[in-house]
């Protein structure tokens, strides 16, 4: 086999490779998808259908407009999810606000001012990384409940920072530390004060970093379901992940129901995702300094 | 527009390395200086200390007369061209030139017409709309000369800012730096290890190694009357023939023994030949400039100033032949050690360590093959003389500022 073949049978078979990869990734969402569109009777027979056996649109009129379909055994009776969106999407987006205003002056104070407590810093941040959030979520709440932000959404938004900032803070510092000081040095020369030099020079390359961490923070808010579930005890919102929960009772669930609701729940993550892609991963430093 | 003078500039980092030491320097409005010296001596700290981006360990900066040391880099008002450019990569040419307008709150439609008319002084007429990363090295290069050429800075500063272009673009933009400099007519402090840029550059050039300077004189000067030894094979290229030596022979008639050839130094009754009278019988350095030497041709040949040689190699570059040849006596290479000699920047190992080798600079049109044996006639009036031990230049009379060499 020529080197040449060689190489083009190595690109099928890591194309094909990752091609397995993904599908078995994405087999779960494909899975509820389908489910979406079953009645629960169907979902619980024992074979599984690829395509919708008895399409159905029963499970996203519950979760859409809140009336109960016919076929439909749910115990709770809940409203539609809408308003569910809308909460989760207030606490995804308040926590990436968050999220940025720590994280980028922080990533940058880390990485470019030589401290020497930075060390001690940045271990304790990859700590509260390995702490997992159900430990967290207990007293988190005793805080909550001194400062009296239980049931209310700063309450949320700070205990899903709790998670997305630290991230935040390693991912931007390690991006920065790629930033040549060369740039930072030229801006002081040039005149520009710290805070300049941030806003004009660091915030516009980080960019890409900056957008990765919102959206990585936003997700984070989307996704949560043990701070909203701890710090949300009775309040009049209720986040999506609540949302879906409602729809698994004590003696009786409306799987359907879920399945949709999960549906409801992906499609604005996934569209971020999509429209965030070109953002990530690009290196904008390209130029700065000698190529 | 303003002078700069640094007093006993010192700079010691945390880390107990004594960076600078005791650096005193003057430039003139209007003057270009080129800093030069090996990799580490530092130069480049000098001028990051000059900019507000190092602080000094103790000494004075003065900008104008005004103290600056506490003064922060932003408000020096001094203009920098970093090695590596240091090009907002995110703004366009137009707006990375007018960046220190745009700090200062220069409205954009003031501040676009000034860059734009430093960029066509530039010729980046073409390019002003381009970013960074479409430029090719020489306009990048110059991107970074028009953020300076765009402000009135009190002083120039220029840290190595040819290096990292190609041999035939860094001989075109010396002379492109040089017109940007007289045309802001500010003080210029221009950094490089490059001997040839330092040599056709400055108006002085000031010689550091370890962090103390050697010499400050015209580019000459340098090369005429080095202060020192270290000087000496540091500024020319080739650089300098540097020999151990013994002055032997009457005071009216000196002889200068290299190896096991003699040469028969001219009566001068000069401070120097005192000196060297004096020194009789002690080991000497002396040193020959490669155009100092010219092939004998046989029968007008004065066996009293000349070398026998072997011809090691022959270099033919048109305009001159650089003859390599061996002799017996040892050569020097500098005689404090480190990282740096002379030989291997310069030439690198041609023939095995132990043998003694140098460079004559000759006619191209005189016959020379490699393995001839000529006799290489030596323009005695010019060897210079070092001091074996300290360095120094032996009966110096020129005033200019030597320091002692320190290893360091």
């Amino acid at each position: 086999m020529s080197g040449r073949h060689k190489k083009t049978a190595v690109r099928w078979l890591s194309t094909l490779v990752a091609f397995v990869a993904v599908a078995i990734m994405l087999f779960p969402i494909y899975s509820i998808i389908v489910a979406s569109f079953e009645s629960t009777v169907t979902l619980f027979s024992t074979k599984f259908h690829f395509f919708p056996y008895h399409p159905t649109l029963a499970n996203y009129q519950t979760v859409l407009l809140g009336t109960q379909s016919g076929t439909a055994t749910s115990v709770t009776i809940s409203g539609n999810q809408l308003g569910h969106v809308l909460t989760s999407f207030e606490i995804a987006l308040g926590t990436a606000l968050l999220t940025l205003a720590i994280s980028v002056p922080a990533a940058y104070a880390l990485a470019k001012y030589r401290l020497r407590v930075t060390v001690l810093f940045v271990g304790a941040l990859l700590l509260a990384q390995i702490v997992p959030s159900i430990v967290l979520a207990t007293s988190l709440f005793a805080i909550l409940l001194k400062t009296h932000l239980v049931n209310t959404l700063p309450g949320v938004i700070i205990c899903d920072g709790t998670y997305a900032v630290p991230f935040g803070i390693l991912v931007l510092r390690a991006f920065l530390f790629g930033l040549p000081n060369e740039l930072m040095h030229s801006a002081r020369v040039d005149g520009a004060s710290e805070w300049q030099t941030f806003r004009m020079i660091v915030i516009p390359l980080a960019r890409s970093a900056i957008v990765t961490v919102a959206v990585f923070a936003f997700l984070a808010g989307w996704g949560d379901f043990i701070f909203a579930l701890t710090t949300l005890n009775g309040a009049s919102f209720e986040p999506i992940t609540l949302g879906i929960y409602s729809f698994l009772g004590n003696y009786q669930a409306n799987w359907g129901a879920v399945m949709a609701a999960g549906v409801v729940a992906l499609v604005p993550a996934a569209v971020l995702l999509v429209i965030a892609q070109r953002y990530i991963a690009t290196g904008l430093t390209a130029g700065a300094v000698k190529g | 527009m303003a002078t700069l003078s640094l007093e006993q500039v010192t700079k010691v980092f945390a880390n107990g390395v004594e960076a600078v030491s005791e650096f005193d320097l003057f430039v003139e409005e209007g003057e270009f200086v080129v800093l030069v010296g090996p990799s580490g001596c530092g130069k480049t700290t000098l001028l990051r200390m000059v900019a507000g981006l190092e602080e000094l360990t103790s000494g004075t900066i003065r900008l104008g007369g005004q103290i600056v040391n506490d003064v922060s880099a932003r408000d020096r008002d001094v203009a920098m061209v970093f090695q590596n450019y240091a090009l907002y990569p995110h703004l366009n040419v137009l707006d990375n030139i007018a960046f220190s307008l745009r700090v200062r709150g220069v409205p954009k439609h003031q501040r676009h017409p000034k860059a734009r008319e430093a960029a066509d002084v530039l010729g980046l007429t073409a390019v002003v709309l381009r970013k960074p990363a479409q430029l090719s090295g020489g306009q990048r290069q110059r991107v970074a000369m028009g953020r300076a050429l765009v402000r009135e800075p009190a002083v120039f500063l220029m840290d190595e800012p040819l290096s990292n272009l190609d041999a035939n673009l860094r001989v075109q933009m010396r002379s492109e730096v040089l017109r940007v400099q007289r045309r802001l007519g500010v003080a210029a402090l221009y950094v490089t290890h490059d001997q040839t840029e330092a040599m056709t550059m400055g108006d002085r050039v000031a010689v550091l190694r370890g962090g103390t300077l050697q010499q400050l004189a015209t580019p000459q000067e340098l090369y005429e009357n080095p202060a020192n030894l270290f000087v000496a094979s540091f500024i020319g290229s080739p650089p300098m023939n540097l020999y151990e030596g013994e002055i032997s022979g009457s005071a009216d008639r000196l002889v200068l023994s290299l190896g096991s050839q003699k040469l028969a130094l001219p009566a001068e009754s000069g401070h120097r030949h005192r000196v060297l009278e004096a020194g009789r019988g002690r080991k000497l350095v002396a040193g020959i400039r490669p155009e100092d030497l010219t092939v004998a041709d046989g029968e007008t040949a004065d066996q009293q100033a000349t070398l026998t040689a072997l011809v090691e190699l022959v270099e033919l570059l048109g305009n001159e032949s650089l003859v390599h040849f061996s002799t017996d006596a040892t050569r020097v290479r500098n005689n404090t050690g480190g990282a740096w000699t002379p030989d291997a920047t310069a030439h690198g190992e041609i023939v095995g360590a132990s043998a003694a080798e140098g460079v004559a600079r000759i006619d191209p049109r005189v016959p020379v093959a490699t393995g001839d044996r000529v006799a290489l006639v030596v323009d005695v009036e010019r060897i210079h003389f070092f001091d074996a031990e300290t360095g120094a230049t032996i009966g110096a009379t020129d005033q200019s500022p030597t320091a002692p060499q320190q290893p360091s």
